[in-house]
């Protein structure tokens, strides 16, 4: 049985505060911003750091904090949309900067919100199908990078970010991942969309990331309460037997509609404050300020990414 | 379970207009007393935020969903009114 065993965050040393955000813009006070996104900081990377370099950074600390003998490893699975270059994968330079042995696996997983969702999909499928013990799972983006700085809907809410998760086989009788269950829609592409780097477009055509907030929201209250509803009947499982509900943490304005609309505004997580939207570091972010907080033995903990894609995927975990 | 999906709202014409003024009052941090439902969209400054907060708002208490397209071209608080009817 495979298990989440340690999480750890590591951000880029560079801040955007809602101070140097109320200068761009002239609608947007500092009170305002805080409000509306829940955000006070923004981490963000130098020119030359990339997501691969932030999640090395999350290694590194993870394998120090945890004493991981790195020989174990027998999978890097690296979660970015930012990746270093179009080829090779970014997890194998990852590969050499933690110089993992040569028998270890490594690729990249292209997504975002629902990302580490996808991301401990593999890692537990590569474990329970005794292909592997110890797969170490790594997040990271640096929207910072395609945003245009004078777009507000998007300048306010991202921040640059990275994660390290090690999932380990465990002799256990007691599944610690549970079910997942995925879902697209990708008629709904363009609403978060950066041709950046990609070969659909001209490199003239190419555009920094765009975002359809309000179609986005309708696509979220609509799609996810539903989703959600479907995942626990088929799970036979009680929104209320969760100890937390961790959603992608997308903004405050709509995490704050998505607990209502579901009625677990006890249970819902909000841990966006001094980081931003970290997208696909989002959830594990939010899962070590968790743990570190929550001194109990066992949580039971429904974990939930949606976004760009249109993508949603959904697991459970007990940590 | 402890959540309700599917709300079934019953409420006279006039209290769905009761509420429709406050939460839109509320949620759009308008003056209390100053929406009414022949005020026109363009009184009131709405960007980006305000449509966010709009269908936010239509989908929690009315449980109606509106597109952006449908509210922009909605030229008072009656016509928005009228979409979830």
């Amino acid at each position: 049985m495979a298990k989440i065993k340690e999480i750890t965050s590591y951000f880029p040393l560079g801040k955007i505060t809602n101070k140097d955000l109320s200068k761009r813009f002239d609608k947007w006070t500092e009170e305002k911003i805080f409000e509306k996104t829940g955000i006070k900081l923004r981490n963000k990377a130098d020119e030359d750091e990339t997501a691969a370099d932030l999640a090395v950074g999350a290694a590194k600390k993870l394998i120090k904090n945890y004493k991981i003998n790195i020989k174990e490893i027998d999978m890097l699975l690296f979660v970015t949309q930012t990746p270093n270059q179009c080829l090779p994968t970014s997890a194998c330079e990852i590969h050499r900067e933690l110089n993992l042995r040569k028998e270890c696996g490594a690729f990249d997983i292209n997504q975002g919100c629902t990302g580490y969702i996808y991301g401990l999909f593999l890692a537990n499928s590569i474990i329970e199908s005794g292909n592997g013990k110890n797969v170490l799972l790594l997040t990271g983006d640096t929207y910072s990078k395609i945003i245009d700085e004078n777009d507000a809907s998007v300048a306010t809410l991202f921040g640059d970010g990275a994660s390290a998760t090690l999932v380990s086989e465990e002799i256990n009788k007691v599944k610690s991942i549970g079910r997942f269950e995925f879902g697209t829609d990708g008629s709904k592409s363009k609403l978060l969309n950066c041709d950046f780097g990609g070969f659909r477009k001209a490199k003239e055509e190419w555009k920094k990331l765009t975002m359809d907030g309000a179609n986005i929201l309708i696509f979220t209250l609509n799609e996810i309460p539903k989703a959600i509803k479907k995942y626990l009947i088929n799970s036979e499982k009680d929104l209320q037997k969760y100890d937390f509900i961790v959603f992608h943490q997308a903004n405050k304005f709509i995490l704050e509609r998505l607990y209502k609309k579901l009625e677990i505004e006890d249970k819902g997580v909000i841990s966006i404050d001094k980081c931003g939207n970290t997208v696909s570091s989002s959830i594990p972010i939010a899962l070590e300020k968790i743990i570190n907080e929550q001194k109990r033995k066992e949580l039971n903990i429904l974990l939930v990414g949606f976004g760009v894609g249109l993508s949603w995927g959904i697991t459970s975990i007990k940590i | 379970m402890g959540y309700n999906f599917n709300q079934n709202l019953k409420m006279t014409n006039n209290e769905k207009e009761i509420l429709f003024i406050k939460e839109l009052t509320s949620n759009l941090d308008l003056e209390e007393g100053f929406l009414t439902l022949d005020t026109e969209i363009n009184e009131i400054d709405f960007d980006s935020l305000a449509i966010l907060s709009t269908i936010a708002t239509l989908d929690s208490v009315f449980k109606v969903t509106i597109s952006p397209d449908q509210l922009t071209k909605c030229k008072t608080f009656r016509e928005i009114l009228d979409l979830l009817n």
